[in-house]
């Protein structure tokens, strides 16, 4: 690794899975110890504390012979009546039936997020830096320029999902837990490399966990968060420590959201075929649906005029164009009655000079540079995969403009885990990538905005 | 001419008040369906219970119930409205806290709503069954000999404990104060959001209560019940009596004193929901009006207006409001008078904003000095003593124009008065740390953490708003201000905000903090102003810098101001 040169002063990083992952964090401590005879009640009492009222029936029923007939049968009565409504919910909305590390991989953007170096990744919005967290749930900060990383541990930062800088501040970071969202103070001059457990915030709402998306207002005032499992998304306003639930009916949950670039809108997908998008004047919604899969990812462009967003099963990128965006001119969200397919990504085969690659294929997760010029898509993960992330060109004005540019390849034929653009690139794009290896590449993308070449009279 | 807040009393205040009336009022019908219906639940037998509920639903009494229940609400709505304040209060003892709940109009109050909730309990007590509907009853089947009905009483008297508890806590918890809403939703989804949470902080609080009550029925009970039966001529206790152990324990009763409990307390604090719903709602100011009668009701008449705090809070929710969302308005803001060709829009704003920052700069530095005065002082070993001779590094306590730190008497008063006002004050003193010395006392007498940290920045939301309101107009001027009006005061607000963050900041290590969960249990949910504002300033800060870029450090700002700039530069704050 010290071979290699460093480019543009960035830290180059590996990502080391093995090490790092700490198994002794995840397996029951019951495990630990010897069973001891306990009379069926006090089992009974201890099921209830771990499992509930449905723990103390399955408990009950497993040792029949030591309780009356007719209270086992009761139970057995319970415990069916019990599974039979859990697994009416569960037909309705598949994804409730799941564990919640089941839940948080299925709806994630990493490709691969119970094996993959990262479980998630953030950029700062506006300063280069950047915070990942490994296998073991610790995050570490990476400021550009500084050997000091700080180690972030909490004993409630478990399955993390998520990641977000606040913008128009220097240094707070929210983290998507299974129970609970933390608010990390990560100051900027602190030599200490464990920030005490003091310096965070938990913010817990009952029924709204887990965490799998979050997303700062550009004006760091209001952080939404969205749970598959409730079918409300949080604001919270975080310096108070309360919350307002944006609660709309149909969708059994939101598992994405994101606020566009000017703060007008608010896009949330549900994980069945509907996704919402919400002007925040007023915070009222309209609601696209689709026949296929749910929505995986999307992006919106730098203006908040067009939103980009794929869906499960499919290889096609879509676009929905909204007419109103700048403020002052009303409540109407102004999207446009049907998305257009704009990029179709089925699987070609590429050749090149020493071999053929197959590329293509449904996306994982796409993003958007700040400039709006340049676009990035990561294919779901196949068995035969090509590890490739495709590039595109794009142009917003006059109209939208997707065009293909290139593709990254990893070292070592790796797979790539996630991509993000980097905020605020003075040169053009700077997209860094995370392979299954651990890697994190940079991949700078020099260009002269076109924002800039007409201020500039180029 | 009329000034802003009584014109704002009279056109605003009174319709938004009237419309929470209404909405309250026509609550009432379907919570009361639904009480009886779970008043009357009986689980064996179903068919009777959906009976027993329908006749009561279609009966002449039912109307005369929900009539009557409509009056007594709006009354308790009406007679409570003026008892919001934007700004919370925050006592510096336990016994003040006690003390303020029990002053005079509150404590009238807390009389009143105990005689709501005991009538709301006797109307509803018909509902409850034959059982409990009659003040009096047969001593024995057939007799002629009246008895008091102790079911019945049991039920007057938790009606008129859960209106005096509800009360209590509504100052205990700073339920009237009115905190802007995170988002500007719309009132019915607001007050959907809500239900929930409401139904069960009432569920919960009436579950507590209870079982304060029945200790307290079974050993006191039998005052009031003798008090009837002496004035009314009954007898006062039956065959079988309520005031036995035995007696209590009868789950008809607990369901339906729960049930009733639960009603009360939900209309109750539905009401004062809805009042805050309305009543905190976004109002637009004119920015300026071709009118003379409307000149002084201006948005800077809103902001500088004292006398209602109100107005003056929804003055800057409104500023706040238009400088992010209303491209319309700040241009309006940015726009030049004709004739003449003065900002005076954006001077009027400005300088109601900058005034509110530095008046609470000032509070905020004097307080940091009091602070820094009366903490414990390291003295360095090279300085010369200036009181007596410590040793080196020891620490010593100087206090602050010498009054002693821990009495709840302020101290500024000590100074001018007279000797045998002195005399006294030196008794109060005395007797006061000699109560703090016994345990009991001290828990009432000795001051709260951060209290005085908390009164300090308790009407901080204006300069909350201030703040943010005025960084997010000079960010938008970067590109909307055609004529340069916000350069001009570009200087005076970036030191305006940089010094009171700094100040702030300075207090926050300067006084000794408690944990935000102690705060909170303590303070209800107003106690984190302080870090509210702290980082509304520091984001206001990189708000300005984000947009400006290295721009900014061109601006002749004092070499401290630009040091403190060059830290929000790098990201280093």
């Amino acid at each position: 690794m010290q071979t290699q040169k460093q480019v543009l002063g960035y830290p180059l990083i590996t990502i080391s899975k093995e090490t790092t992952r700490s198994l002794a964090q995840r397996e029951n401590a019951k495990s630990a110890f010897l069973p001891r005879d306990e009379t069926v009640w006090k089992r009974a009492f201890h099921a209830w504390y771990e499992g509930g009222l449905s723990g103390v029936f399955e408990e009950v029923v497993n040792s029949e012979d030591e309780v009356p007939s007719w209270v086992s049968s009761a139970s057995r009565g319970m415990l069916t009546f019990v599974r039979l409504t859990s697994s009416l919910h569960g037909s309705l909305f598949p994804h409730l039936a799941l564990s919640n590390e089941d839940i948080i991989a299925a709806f994630s953007n990493i490709t691969d997020w119970n094996k993959s170096p990262v479980k998630a990744f953030a950029w700062h919005p506006h300063t280069p830096k950047f915070a990942y967290t490994q296998q073991d749930d610790s995050i570490r900060v990476h400021l550009i320029g500084s050997e000091l990383v700080p180690i972030l541990k909490h004993k409630l930062q478990k399955n993390v999902a998520d990641l977000a800088w606040q913008p128009q501040c220097s240094s707070v970071l929210a983290v998507a837990c299974q129970t609970c969202i933390l608010i990390w103070h990560v100051e900027p001059t602190s030599l200490a490399t464990r920030p005490s457990s003091s310096s965070v915030q938990v913010l817990h709402h009952q029924g709204h966990s887990p965490i799998t998306s979050l997303s700062w207002n550009p004006n760091g005032d209001v952080l939404l968060s969205a749970s598959p499992v409730d079918t409300a998304m949080m604001a919270w306003d975080v310096s108070m420590e309360r919350c307002v639930p944006l609660r709309r009916m149909g969708g059994g949950g939101v598992s994405l959201v994101a606020f566009s670039p000017d703060c007008s809108k608010v896009f949330a997908a549900t994980p069945s075929h509907i996704f919402r998008v919400w002007e925040t004047t007023h915070w009222s919604c309209e609601m696209w649906s689709y026949s296929s899969g749910r929505c995986v990812a999307a992006c919106w462009s730098p203006d908040g005029n067009i939103l980009l967003f794929a869906i499960e099963n499919e290889p096609v990128i879509y676009s929905l164009i909204f007419s109103t965006s700048q403020f002052g001119t009303g409540e109407d969200i102004g999207g446009s009655q049907r998305a257009i397919a704009c990029v179709d990504l089925s699987e070609v085969t590429l050749e090149s000079a020493d071999c053929q690659t197959r590329v293509g294929g449904c996306v994982q997760a796409m993003c958007w540079d700040d400039t709006g010029e340049r676009l990035a898509v990561m294919f779901k993960e196949r068995r035969d995969d090509s590890g490739l992330v495709a590039l595109f060109r794009t142009r917003i004005l006059p109209v939208l403009e997707i065009l293909p540019c290139g593709f990254v390849r990893g070292p070592d034929s790796d797979i790539p885990q996630h991509i993000a653009f980097q905020p605020k690139f003075e040169k053009g794009a700077l997209l860094s990538v995370v392979w299954s290896s651990g890697k994190l590449s940079y991949v700078p993308l020099y260009y002269v905005p076109g924002q800039a070449i007409g201020q500039h009279q180029f | 001419m009329e000034t802003i807040n009584k014109w704002y009393h009279r056109e605003v205040f009174s319709i938004r008040t009237g419309k929470g009336l209404l909405w309250t009022v026509l609550t009432i019908p379907p919570v009361t369906v639904t009480y009886v219906f779970a008043a009357k639940l009986s689980l064996l037998y179903s068919l009777s219970w959906l009976t027993s509920s329908l006749a009561i639903l279609f009966s002449f009494y039912f109307l005369c119930l929900i009539i009557t229940l409509m009056v007594i609400n709006a009354a308790l709505y009406i007679y409570g409205s003026p008892t919001f304040t934007v700004i919370p209060h925050f006592p510096e003892t336990r016994l003040a806290s006690v003390l303020h709940v029990l002053k005079m109009p509150r404590g009238l109050q807390l009389v009143i709503y105990s005689l709501g909730g005991t009538t709301i309990a006797w109307f509803c007590s018909t509902v409850a069954g034959e059982h409990y509907n009659t003040l009096s009853k047969p001593c024995l089947e057939n007799s002629d000999r009246y008895c008091v009905n102790e079911y019945h009483l049991f039920l007057l008297l938790y009606g008129m404990y859960t209106g005096c508890l509800y009360r209590v806590f509504y100052y205990l918890q700073q339920d009237n104060y009115i905190q802007f809403p995170v988002l500007q939703q719309s009132k019915f989804f607001q007050i959907r959001c809500s239900l929930v949470s409401m139904l069960l902080k009432s569920g919960s609080q009436i579950i507590w209560q209870t079982k304060f009550f029945y200790p307290t029925f079974y050993f006191l009970g039998h005052i009031p019940r003798n008090w009837i039966a002496y004035n009314f001529g009954f007898y006062p206790r039956g065959e079988q009596t309520l005031l036995s152990l035995w007696g209590l324990l009868d789950l008809s009763l607990l369901w339906q004193s729960l049930m009733l409990g639960m009603f009360i307390h939900f209309t109750l604090s539905y009401a004062v929901k809805v009042f805050k719903v309305f009543n905190i709602e976004h109002f637009e100011f004119p920015l300026e009006s071709a009118f003379d009668e409307y000149n002084n009701k201006c948005l800077s008449d809103a902001l500088n207006c004292k006398a209602h705090p109100l107005v003056q809070h929804l003055g800057f929710l409104d500023l706040c409001i238009l400088s992010k969302t209303s491209v319309k308005r700040r241009k309006l803001i940015f726009s030049l008078s004709q004739p003449g060709g003065h900002p005076h829009n954006w001077s009027q704003i400005c300088q109601a904003c900058l005034s509110e920052l530095d008046a609470l700069n000032q509070q905020v530095e004097e307080a940091n000095w009091k602070a820094f005065s009366s903490g414990p002082v390291r003295i360095p070993s090279s300085d010369k003593p200036i009181f007596s001779t410590p040793v080196p590094g020891e620490i010593s306590n100087l206090t602050f124009r010498g009054a002693p730190p821990i009495t709840p008497i302020s101290d500024s008063k000590s100074i001018s008065t007279q000797k045998p006002e002195v005399s006294t004050e030196q008794w109060q003193d005395k007797i006061s740390t000699f109560l703090k010395k016994k345990s009991i006392f001290s828990y009432f007498l000795s001051e709260l953490p951060d209290a005085k940290s908390r009164k300090l920045f308790s009407s901080a939301q204006v300069q909350i708003c201030a703040a943010e309101a005025l960084s997010t107009l000079v960010a938008a001027s970067y590109t909307e201000d055609a004529f340069g009006v916000v350069q001009k005061s570009l200087n005076d607000i970036i030191t305006s905000i940089l010094t009171l963050e700094e100040n702030v900041e300075k207090n926050d290590k300067l006084v000794a903090t408690v944990g935000r969960k102690f705060q909170r249990e303590q303070g209800g949910n107003a106690s984190d102003l302080k870090y509210s504002l702290q980082t509304t300033l520091k984001s206001s800060i990189y708000r300005i810098v984000n947009k400006f870029g290295k721009h900014i450090m061109e601006l002749k700002l004092s070499s401290d101001c630009q040091r403190k700039l060059k830290l929000f530069m790098e990201y280093k704050r």
